[in-house]
């Protein structure tokens, strides 16, 4: 005889599953002698629930919700007491297989019917067989792009590998050196950059975007916009005549925005692929008809074409895998820091480019200077390099305002950015201001503790204000652990800027059929058993994509999905969604393997 | 010796009109947007921490709630919506309860219905008194009636039985005040026995004397602006009600008298003015914590209200009594004389030492005490580590 | 023999090199050695432009040897070596002298640096003259693989891998599979229940048609090179010989012993438990003290045996959550129960897992940090006519009092260390292991799951402590590994092997004895030693052991290295 308790949603999403309809259902199901709602049973009283199972002489338990863990312990000690075995108590979490929307009731249901009768949902619910097209499309250049592409084109099958900014590469390709061991990000990072764009089997597709995906698992045609380059990449030798004349006039997206690009240019001089292209939204000649010196100047006829237009491109595959990333969180939001209003605080990702060789700056820590035009600008001329700095962790994240969850690699980026400072000046005071150090990795303990012997000045606690005074920032603090409140004069102030879902993650899961959760993380199959699957068969999930990642993590991760596209490439089918199962067709796949385990 | 931590404080504070805090992750924002906060004066934090490690000892003897201006910028950049400015409010209340070494006060605060009891006892027996003690002006009477045909209030309630009451109610409040206070500075100062005070540190502060009635103008710095009118209102308040006070508790022989004054005349302006301060400062408070459109007016305790209430229809039966006595209504005055005395003596006897009125002591003398602590660091080079 | 045409080209790296290398001047100088046609300097040599940079070069100077100057080769020899490759010229014709970790990143003097990097270039000049071309040369691949361990990790890869129809070995020491996760009751952060997460999937591997499981054994030496391995394996009854293409190590962690840790007195006061026993505890259902009563206070101590010298200096990453898991489920059965978390940093960073944090800390839970460093927390009986059995005593840091807890059990964290046969394992499979005894991937960062050792790889906790979503991706990330490698069928295999001249050999057999890997044979009938070039990874040591030099290691000849040394010294004189 089998019980079943509906607990209360804990952490629900918008529009949540209607429980009611749940209840209704289960209660229907084979061997449920008695359904519990939370106004039947007082959670502070495990002899009450104790008498009613025996009462009811009940067997099992299935406890039932989004978060039905919470519950379980209550309900084991309650069939001890009842002189039962708490082993037979099963959770039917709606959370664990991603059924937290109005919309996904028959997945819950169909957990709720897999649990009753005793049978895993996994098993129960198992998609059938789909012809495969060994193609897989990439969605993302980043660190987990490439990753996913090699790991897949080393079995000798095609990638598409489609990235939107003009370069592979992504946020690692922006940063200075890699906690915790200190390598340069670039020196790791460019060789596999290269062999993408070396690589025989990875079709490499930049400045595009995928604009339409329709078919199903194993048999995908996906519509990609190519945009217009207006310089033809077979023919471009990267030689860059044609940003000579070209005036400086964007943000570049590369330096964070810290330097200013041409309307000819290319991100960085390590770009994949290694070629020019004209930004149509700054170029003069596109905006009002005149100037078009590039075209006089190229080396290369025929190469530029000003008027090129952007074309859609259709390919198939069989394997979708999204690698799409993270944004920074924007510091602007947070108005006690004076992030945007005081010309030297930065964001740590800005803070990545100055100390970089090639950023704006030459590697060389400066403040910003106002320029003839009175903008603060950051220059190779500029020789105030701060004598103390402070660095600021947990902007916007770990905050009921901003973002509630933990961005996970701030702790550790700003130790190592605290590193970088003190070895370019060994002179200058380096403040942290935390709240949990939170360095989790391999080797990262060890770091957090060399940073502390290297004389950086770590303070628990967190800082509520940054006000400037002529050219000095102050920071009011207090010292947790040495008990005193600190109003610290420094010359920089360095913003940890947590991460965030990208603004068109939503866009692109609708697009795919796939689930986000309340933030805008892409949804997992599962989180604790198969963190790379979604509910849709043949796409797949990599990276930070999913939520906050430190790129060890994250490359496996990437290698991960890679290793379910090649499974499918291996047995020359791939399994359908389990969206395309029935709430019919998974229970009665539960019964079969009920009586088979009875046997 | 170390203390023994306790989970149950912070639930006994909950009566007091607390918010849940146990969010709160210790990350010292709250004492770092504070302004009023210096070395050896953490809060909210610290004492937020010694609730939640339900440190009584710490906590008794814990001046900073009473430093802040409650201006909110803590709780509204609270990460956790912990609400630690609520918090300050809370302890306050329980450290006044702390401080009423009669214990009544915990009684009130803990719970609403003993304090509307209590305020309908007393009213009773106000009641009871006053009809024992005065006379209806009717029948035999009528000749009390004065020439404008208004009541002669010192004939039915001879201003020398009132003021009698009021001395004797005086003197009770007076007492307990003191003892009060006493009971405050033997925990606070001389329990400390690292605060080493001579006789001579205690007169230094006299110079904050103006000061410390009002609150610190460091809340000038917070973000929240509205702050000024608040506590102008709120001293204007004050002072009215301190007037009031005076002219009845000692001046009532030249306040009430029969004949009525030209409108120029001291006993009336004053009177009025005050009425004023009491009624624009009531007005103003009271839609404030109804429409709690600033962070200090969200969260209202019971007594919060009480006091208000109270306040207010003092006040109104104060203004009503004044104009039946002027149209000349006497048995509406005689009545309102009485409902005006029902109120107004509850309204003393409760608020004046257990509770919400008892701040106007309280904080100025916790501020003296911080000075001293000040003092004391200064002088000594102390370094304050277990008392904030 | 033809003319020696050297192209030398000396990398920026940035400013890695450039602020302590005057990279101009020591091209300047290099330009001037014998057979150097060519010397050039460039910002990033490793990116696109640099290497074509070195194509263009070898085509117009049609240059005959290649030496780059910039960081360690384990970084980019494969790199310049394909730009050779590209280019026509034999890849083995390149020489390259790590100016970066072994001059820029050491050094303070830029005069010394300077002069350094140009002896060591020198150095690389002289050598590479006698560079001779090898030819690749690759091995098909046996698709079988052998799996050591059969926790989570184990599990997950074998699946990912057998349910691609490919055949997998599955060994267990113990005689159950699980590992630690078939101890625990539910998972963080949604509080799964893990018995549900690893149940079907030990019953999925036990009747897999592609698995075979081998409980209660142990593994030999493993001998072979990527793709054709071969072992014995030793169960409790038989011992059985398997060849298979690939090792994943999957061997986990085992709880750290807190007995160490003397202030806890685990083992002497007997309510004192560790996080693994307490989970027990909650699969019983019903949580009561070692002497039966149902307990008033609980008291939770994190970091027991982590973040500490004494003890393990690494964070085991997963306690934090485990606790809040811990006081979630403690809430619910035993809602009056008063928990005291005493943590030092609240280390919630995974998904949801802040979330967690948040949900707990409204549960009328006190949270008390001590120092995980200094004075640990001090737990002693409490008195008869005390209210609790047990009493916590240590300085608080958020407060700075200095309290005292009062418990009736007390539940210690324990982290994850090292099984005590690490060393063993490592030495059959030859990886390394790093000062934790935690198995090194070879790269920390783009390539977590590989190891030094082709087709070898290391997943889950016994390279670092992990959850289980992490230890699930790093197995599936070596299981796509494999695949790709049996998918294209062959793997090259190291080319600079040793090679014996029989004429030399006279037959003592020294370097048989020396080889690690056992490929150096002895020919009877000639009375000469003879190499295994498949199980030779030219490690050198018969070269260097061979009384009469007949042994000649590919790519280290005596040659080579002295005419190195000549160049290293070369410039000395002048």
């Amino acid at each position: 005889m089998t019980a079943i308790y509906s607990c209360d949603t804990l952490n629900g999403s918008t529009d949540p599953l209607n429980s009611s309809e749940i209840i209704d259902y289960a209660a229907k199901l084979p061997g449920v002698s008695a359904v519990w709602l939370p106004s039947d049973i007082s959670l502070t009283d495990p002899e009450q629930v104790s008498k009613k199972i025996q009462k009811n002489n009940i067997k099992r338990i299935v406890i039932a919700g989004n978060n039905a863990g919470m519950h379980k312990s209550f309900f084991s000690r309650a069939m001890v007491l009842a002189g039962n075995n708490p082993g037979d108590i099963i959770l039917a979490s709606f959370l664990e297989y991603g059924a937290s929307h109005k919309n996904e009731v028959e997945r819950a249901k169909a957990i709720v019917a897999c649990a009753v009768y005793g049978v895993p949902f996994e098993n129960a619910a198992v998609p059938e067989d789909l012809p495969l097209n060994p193609a897989t499309l990439v969605i993302g250049g980043g660190i987990a792009g490439i990753q996913a592409s090699l790991e897949i084109a080393a079995s000798k099958n095609i990638v598409y590998l489609v990235e939107k900014s003009a370069t592979i590469g992504g946020h690692m390709a922006m940063f200075d050196k890699t906690f915790p061991t200190l390598d340069c990000a670039a020196c790791i990072l460019t060789p596999k950059m290269v062999e993408i764009g070396q690589h025989e089997y990875i079709k490499l597709m930049t400045y595009s975007e995928v604009q339409e995906v329709k078919g199903v698992p194993g048999n995908y045609t996906v519509k990609i916009l190519k945009k217009a380059r207006r310089i033809n990449p077979d023919t471009c030798t990267g030689c860059g005549t044609c940003a000579e004349k070209c005036p400086p006039k964007k943000p570049s997206e590369f330096d964070a925005n810290t330097t200013l690009r041409r309307a000819a240019y290319i991100p960085f001089p390590q770009a994949v692929p290694n070629k020019y292209l004209i930004d149509a939204s700054i170029c003069t000649y596109l905006i009002n008809g005149k100037c078009g010196a590039c075209v006089k100047l190229c080396p290369v006829p025929g190469c530029i074409n000003l008027d090129e237009k952007d074309e859609v491109v259709e390919i198939n595959v069989g394997n979708i895998i999204i690698a799409t990333g993270f944004k920074t969180f924007n510091a602007t939001k947070f108005g006690q820091f004076g992030y945007g209003k005081y010309p030297n605080v930065l964001t740590s990702i800005e803070l990545e480019r100055l100390i970089n060789a090639a950023g704006p700056t030459g590697g060389k820590i400066a403040k910003r200077v106002q320029d003839k035009k009175g903008n603060w600008v950051f220059t190779h001329e500029s020789v105030y390099t701060p004598k103390s700095v402070a660095i600021i962790h947990c902007i916007g994240s770990r905050d009921v305002n901003y973002n509630k969850y933990c961005s996970k690699v701030c702790c550790m980026y700003s130790l190592k950015l605290a590193h970088l400072l003190k070895e370019k000046l060994p002179e200058s005071e380096i403040n942290e201001y935390y709240i949990d150090i939170r360095a989790y990795g391999k080797g990262y303990e060890e770091f957090y503790n060399r940073i502390k012997k290297e004389g950086v000045n770590i303070v628990r606690g967190r800082p509520a204000k940054v006000e400037q005074y002529g050219d000095e920032l102050i920071v009011r603090c207090e010292d947790i652990e040495g008990k005193r409140i600190i109003e610290q004069k420094v010359d920089m102030v360095i913003l940890a800027v947590g991460t965030e879902p990208r603004t068109d993650s939503a866009k692109i899961a609708e697009m795919l059929g796939i689930t986000v959760d309340t933030y805008g993380w892409f949804k997992e199959f599962n989180y604790i058993s198969d963190p790379v699957n979604t509910f849709s068969g043949g796409i797949a999930i990599a990276g930070a994509c999913q939520g906050p990642k430190d790129i060890p993590d994250t490359v496996a991760q990437a290698s991960a999905a890679a290793s379910r596209v090649l499974q499918s490439i291996a047995r020359n089918k791939i399994k359908n969604g389990i969206k395309s199962l029935s709430l019919e067709q998974i229970e009665t796949k539960a019964k079969e393997l009920s009586q088979i385990l009875q046997e | 010796m170390s203390q023994r931590v306790n989970l149950n404080l912070k639930n006994e504070l909950f009566l007091y009109g607390a918010k849940d805090w146990n969010q709160c992750f210790q990350c010292g924002n709250c004492t770092a947007t504070c302004h009023t906060t210096e070395n050896g004066f953490f809060f909210p934090r610290k004492t937020v921490r010694q609730v939640l490690m339900g440190l009584k000892k710490s906590l008794q003897i814990n001046i900073d709630p009473w430093l802040c201006t409650y201006c909110g910028d803590c709780s509204k950049t609270c990460p956790r919506d912990a609400n630690p400015a609520e918090m300050m409010m809370s302890i306050r209340r329980y450290l006044i309860s702390v401080y009423d070494w009669t214990g009544i006060s915990k009684l009130l605060y803990k719970s609403k219905k003993l304090e509307v009891a209590s305020i309908f006892l007393l009213a009773t027996i106000v009641m009871i008194l006053y009809l024992l003690f005065t006379t209806f002006p009717s029948g035999a009477a009528a000749r009390w009636i004065g020439p404008d045909g208004g009541a002669l209030i010192n004939k039915m309630a001879p201003w020398r039985r009132i003021h009698l009451g009021d001395w004797i109610m005086a003197a009770g409040l007076i007492t307990l005040i003191v003892t009060n206070v006493f009971y405050m500075w033997y925990k606070i100062i001389y329990e400390d026995k690292s605060l080493k005070l001579g006789f001579i540190d205690y007169l230094r502060p006299i110079s904050l004397l103006p000061k410390i009635f009002h609150p610190d103008k460091k809340y000038a710095k917070c973000d929240e602006k509205k702050l000024f009118l608040y506590w102008s209102l709120h001293l204007f308040l004050a002072l009215s009600y301190a007037l009031m006070f005076t002219i009845i508790v000692f001046f009532l022989g030249w306040f009430q008298t029969d004949n009525v004054y030209p409108i120029y005349h001291p006993q009336r302006f004053l009177g009025y003015i005050s009425t004023i301060g009491l009624f624009v400062g009531i007005i103003y408070f009271y839609t404030n914590r109804t429409i709690k459109n600033m962070e200090n007016s969200k969260y209202s305790h019971f007594t919060d209200w009480t006091f208000l209430i109270l306040l207010f229809s003092t006040t109104l039966t104060g203004i009503l009594l004044h104009f039946f006595r002027i149209l000349g209504w006497p048995q509406l005055t005689y009545i309102t004389y009485l409902l005006h005395l029902m109120v107004l003596v509850p309204m003393l006897t409760i608020e004046v030492p257990f509770s919400k009125w008892s701040h106007m002591i309280h904080r100025p003398f916790s501020l003296y005490f911080a000075y001293l602590k000040k003092l004391a660091i200064i002088n000594h080079k102390i370094i304050l580590n277990n008392c904030t | 023999m033809e003319e020696i045409r050297i192209g030398v080209y000396i990398c920026w790296c940035g400013t890695n090199i450039a602020n302590l290398v005057d990279v101009e001047n020591v091209s300047k100088e290099i330009q001037d050695l014998p057979n150097v046609v060519i010397s050039r300097d460039y910002k990033y040599m490793c990116s696109d432009p640099g290497q074509d940079l070195i194509v263009q070069d070898i085509k117009e100077h049609n240059l005959n040897r290649v030496v780059v100057a910039a960081c360690s080769p384990r970084m980019h020899e494969i790199t310049f070596r394909r730009a050779l490759e590209k280019s026509g010229l034999n890849p083995y014709l390149f020489e390259m002298a790590n100016i970066r970790e072994h001059d820029s990143w050491v050094h303070t003097n830029r005069n010394e640096a300077t002069k350094k990097a140009t002896d060591l270039i020198a150095a690389a000049v002289a050598r590479v003259k006698w560079h001779e071309p090898l030819e690749k040369r690759s091995v098909d691949v046996n698709p079988a693989t052998l799996i050591i361990g059969g926790g989570i990790s184990g599990i997950s890869a074998a699946l990912e891998i057998a349910n691609s129809d490919k055949q997998v070995y599955l060994i267990e020491k113990t005689g159950v599979l699980g590992g630690l996760v078939s101890n625990i009751d539910l998972t963080y952060p949604y509080l799964n229940s893990a018995k549900q997460v690893i149940d079907h999937k030990i019953i999925a591997v036990m009747n897999h048609p592609n698995i075979t499981v081998y409980l209660n054994t142990v593994i030999d030496q493993v001998h072979g090179y990527v793709g054709n391995f071969e072992t014995t394996i030793h169960t409790s009854s038989k011992e059985i010989k398997l060849s298979f293409g690939s090792v994943i190590v999957a061997t986990g962690l085992k709880p750290f012993d807190v007995k160490k840790v003397i202030n806890y007195g685990y083992g002497k006061l007997f309510n004192v438990i560790t996080s693994i026993e307490f989970e027990k505890v909650l699969k019983s259902g019903i949580i009561i003290t070692r002497d039966g009563r149902v307990p008033k206070d609980i008291a939770i101590i994190h970091c027991a045996g982590s973040r500490n010298e004494d003890y393990n200096a690494y964070c085991s990453r997963t306690c934090c959550m485990t606790a809040l898991k811990f006081i979630n489920q403690i809430k619910s059965a035993l809602p009056e129960t008063n928990i005291y978390d005493i943590y030092s940093d609240m280390r919630a960073f995974g998904k949801g897992c802040e979330e967690l944090y948040s949900i707990t800390s409204k549960r009328n839970v006190m949270f008390l940090t001590f120092d995980h460093r200094v004075n640990l927390p001090q737990i002693r009986q409490a008195s008869y006519q005390d209210t609790c059995n047990l009493l916590i005593e240590f300085k608080e840091k958020f407060s700075g009092e200095s309290i005292e807890v009062p418990a009736d059990i007390v539940i210690l964290m324990v982290g994850m260390e090292a099984h005590d046969d690490a060393k063993q394992v490592a030495h059959a499979v030859g990886v390394s292991m790093d000062g934790n005894r935690f198995f090194i991937e070879r790269h920390p960062k783009l390539d977590p799951v590989a190891t030094t050792t082709d087709g070898v790889y290391v997943v889950g906790t016994c390279q670092s402590p992990k959850d289980i979503p992490d230890s699930v991706s790093q197995a599936r990330a070596a299981a796509a590994r494999i695949l790709a490698t049996i998918q294209s069928g062959s793997v090259n295999v190291e080319v600079t092997t040793s090679v014996v001249n029989e004429k030399i050999c006279c037959g003592c057999q020294t370097c048989i004895k020396v080889c690690p890997y056992t490929a150096i044979s002895f020919k009877e009938d000639e009375k000469v030693s003879f190499v295994n070039e498949i199980l030779c990874k030219g490690c050198g040591t018969c070269g260097s052991a061979c009384p009469t030099g007949a042994i000649k290691c590919k790519h280290f000849t005596d040659l080579q290295i002295l005419s190195e040394i000549e160049g290293l010294m070369s410039l000395q004189e002048v």
